[in-house]
């Protein structure tokens, strides 16, 4: 069983939303990851047919879909906004597709499948609900349930759990992986932060200005990334962006410091958690700056600093930690976790051997 | 800007059978930056839509610098306030929306034009100020919502609710930064309500955790992070949370199955008798020795930057968070250590102790 995207592009007012989209999907999960207006939300409107590209196929089990109309295809689509029903139960609610599937399902079967699903995402209890008196955690379970009690070959979730609370978050997400781990069923799986990418450790797809900027596993695509626009999806807290040409502590620039990586000027690119305060190695980089603010979360401390010319850093160091803004200090970028860009194309120029 | 005192605050909104807050009495001091932390339902924004008049509390006063506010309306209370989503004038440009605060309140021409250019620098929409909000993206739109909160420095306090919610994932890290320099700064008094606690540890002087409409702990990101006081906190703040297992005191000794992890610090205050024992996956390393809790690793999820390694043991599921050097895989068998003063005790979920590691045998 497969999906196969292939070449989609689409234009809208002269505006690029698609270009040149090919992938394929195997069953389990796919995740498409990139920041907002990444396009995201249009190729997953494409796949479910709600819009027509201007170019490209896709194929499910090497079927063309294209000539399908919506309802006749085999996909489910669960939006970021929890869509139910609020005059139905929740059993209705997850029933409801069932019950206008073509070839007829028996009454005896749907009320397996409804209870089937909804032991799998834990809401039995609360098949006789309303939703309105549910929580929103409880409601996008309603919502993800339906989507897998019509057994599609394609599930599609955009964002599922961007309105959710941070901890619910966190819940669902590893239940989420549980049951897709076993279903028989290629499911596209958006989002916005890559942790949910790495937590998956999926089949992972980047995105970016309507584009696939690279394809792979979540990891490597955290750890090898193609471009700039890859390293920043794959990046939480943000990647630190440094030209090479800042002043090294002992007045080099960075750049000849790294010069047996590559001569010239270009972009740095190094996570906040490989900048140290204090030298973990001779070939450390150290870098001096200016305290803005820090901010304690308990089990880190996000330390932000002013380079010179109006450069920025974060560094994220373990524990609670406080410092003077204003201050002057010096930090170290660990040299095995720097990265380099070509600061025209955004091309990666080198990247660490290892996963740092 | 202004103290904020509650005294014996609560409300229920069906007359009485339910409450959606608890009594809570506590005072908020001029110029802190306050967070409200909590699940959705935990009374978080009844209690802020007390503070800012949007509700009357059935039960109890509200004072701003010991005046008693509670029966004014949000206009009388003269507060500044930002909402979830942005609510600008369309039929004015970004600066007329900015400006539009202001000029209610006869400020002068100059100073408007200069607090709006301040403020739109403050939060990197300076080129659009003379565009129409509508025409933006919705997370532009609420940072001039945001920007309208701020505009004001004669406001007793600011109060936020859920305000970075539109705001992209990555620009969420640099606004964080420039509010919280920006309070630094000016030391408003600000409320801040949010289910994130990564907003709420970073930016607030004091985090007050919220759980079914009672105040279960307050206190700084560390205070919350390091000594947590209830299970509650214990599990919401931190991610992923602390890990709970079932255990035992005996005669001062602390037992998880039949594993001495240690002793307790108070030995003659805490009964024999079950346990919770608390420990963050922060907190939890691999025993080399062979002494700690036997475990099996049943995942290994790579973060990138760390790892976190899910194990099961004979009393409950594990989280331990690992550095990348740690060389482990499902299946294996492993001993945990537990970090000395970084394990607590709980009881009916309040903590009642802490275990002393160097006891372990």
């Amino acid at each position: 069983m497969t999906l196969v995207a292939s070449q989609l592009s689409l234009t809208h007012n002269g505006e690029v939303f698609l270009e040149d989209i090919s992938f394929t999907a195997s069953p389990g999960i796919t995740v498409l990851v990139g920041p907002t207006l990444s396009g995201k939300t249009t190729l997953m409107r494409v796949l479910a047919g709600l819009i027509k590209s201007d170019s490209g196929s896709i194929t499910v089990n090497n079927v063309d879909v294209g000539a399908i109309s919506v309802k006749d295809r085999s996909v489910s689509f669960v939006y970021q906004q929890f869509i139910n029903y609020p005059s139905l139960t929740v059993f209705d609610n997850i029933a409801s597709p069932l019950r206008v599937q073509k070839p007829k399902i028996k009454k005896d079967e749907i009320k397996d499948r409804v209870h089937e699903v909804a032991q799998m995402l834990r809401i039995t209890e609360l098949l006789d609900r309303k939703p309105s008196a549910l929580s929103g955690g409880q409601q996008q379970r309603v919502a993800i349930a339906r989507s897998l009690a019509r057994k599609s070959d394609v599930v599609l979730l955009d964002e599922p759990l961007a309105n959710l609370d941070f901890k619910l978050r966190e819940q669902l997400r590893d239940e989420l992986q549980r049951i897709f781990a076993d279903a028989n069923m290629m499911v596209i799986y958006s989002t916005a932060e890559p942790l949910e990418a790495l937590d998956m450790a999926a089949h992972t797809i980047v995105m970016n200005e309507g584009r696939v900027e690279q394809d792979g596993k979540a990891l490597d695509l955290y750890s090898r990334p193609n471009n700039l626009p890859v390293a920043q999806a794959m990046s939480d807290p943000p990647l630190n962006l440094i030209s090479s040409s800042v002043a090294t502590a002992n007045s080099e620039s960075i750049g000849s410091a790294l010069r047996d990586k590559f001569g010239g000027t270009f972009t740095i690119g190094i996570r906040p958690h490989n900048i140290s305060l204090k030298s973990e190695g001779a070939r450390d980089i150290a870098i001096s700056g200016k305290v803005r603010i820090a901010e304690i979360t308990g089990s880190a401390t996000y330390l932000h600093l002013d380079l010179e010319n109006a450069q920025k850093i974060v560094l994220e160091i373990d524990g609670a930690q406080n410092f003077t803004s204003g201050s002057t200090m010096t930090v170290f970028l660990d040299r095995s976790a720097v990265y380099g860009f070509d600061p025209k194309t955004g091309a990666t120029l080198f990247a660490p051997s290892a996963v740092r | 800007m202004a103290e904020i005192r509650l005294e014996n605050v609560a409300h229920s909104y069906d007359g009485g059978s339910t409450f959606a807050l608890n009594p809570i009495s506590v005072t908020w001091k001029d110029g802190n930056a306050v967070a409200l932390l909590g699940p959705s339902g935990c009374g978080k924004t009844t209690l802020l839509n007390i503070i800012s008049g949007l509700l009357t509390p059935s039960v109890g006063r509200v004072y701003f610098d010991g005046v008693d506010v509670t029966d004014l309306d949000t206009a009388k209370r003269n507060v500044a306030q930002v909402f979830q989503f942005p609510v600008l004038y369309d039929t004015m440009t970004v600066r007329q929306n900015l400006a539009f605060p202001l000029k209610n309140r006869n400020v002068s021409k100059d100073v408007i034009a200069e607090r709006v250019e301040e403020i739109a620098e403050l939060l990197g929409i300076s080129k659009y100020l003379d565009i129409r909000p509508l025409k933006l993206r919705s997370d532009l739109q609420q940072l001039v919502s945001l920007g309208r909160g701020l505009v004001r420095k004669d406001v007793p306090a600011i109060l936020f609710d859920e305000p970075l919610t539109v705001i992209d994932q990555n620009f969420k890290w640099t606004l964080r930064g420039r509010l919280k320099e920006m309070h630094n700064n000016t030391r408003h008094t600000l409320v801040y309500v949010t289910h994130d606690q990564t907003e709420a540890l970073t930016f607030a002087d004091e985090v007050v955790v919220l759980n079914q409409g009672n105040i279960v702990q307050t206190g700084t990101a560390s205070d919350l992070f390091l000594t947590p006081q209830d299970e509650f906190v214990g599990f919401f703040i931190g991610s992923p949370g602390m890990n709970f297992l079932d255990g035992k005191v005996n005669d001062g000794a602390v037992m998880v199955g039949s594993t001495r992890i240690g002793t307790t610090l108070s030995a003659t205050t805490i009964a024999n008798g079950n346990v919770r024992v608390g420990i963050r996956p922060e907190f939890l390393s691999i025993d080399e020795t062979g002494k700690g809790l036997p475990v099996e690793i049943n995942r290994v999820e790579h973060r990138g930057g760390y790892k976190l390694v899910h194990a099961d043991s004979v009393q409950g599921k594990f989280v331990a968070k690992l550095d990348n050097e740690s060389a482990l895989v499902a299946g294996q068998s492993v001993h945990l250590a537990f970090h000395p003063e970084r394990t607590y005790l709980f009881r009916d979920s309040k903590v009642c102790g802490t275990v002393n590691v160097k006891g372990a045998k």
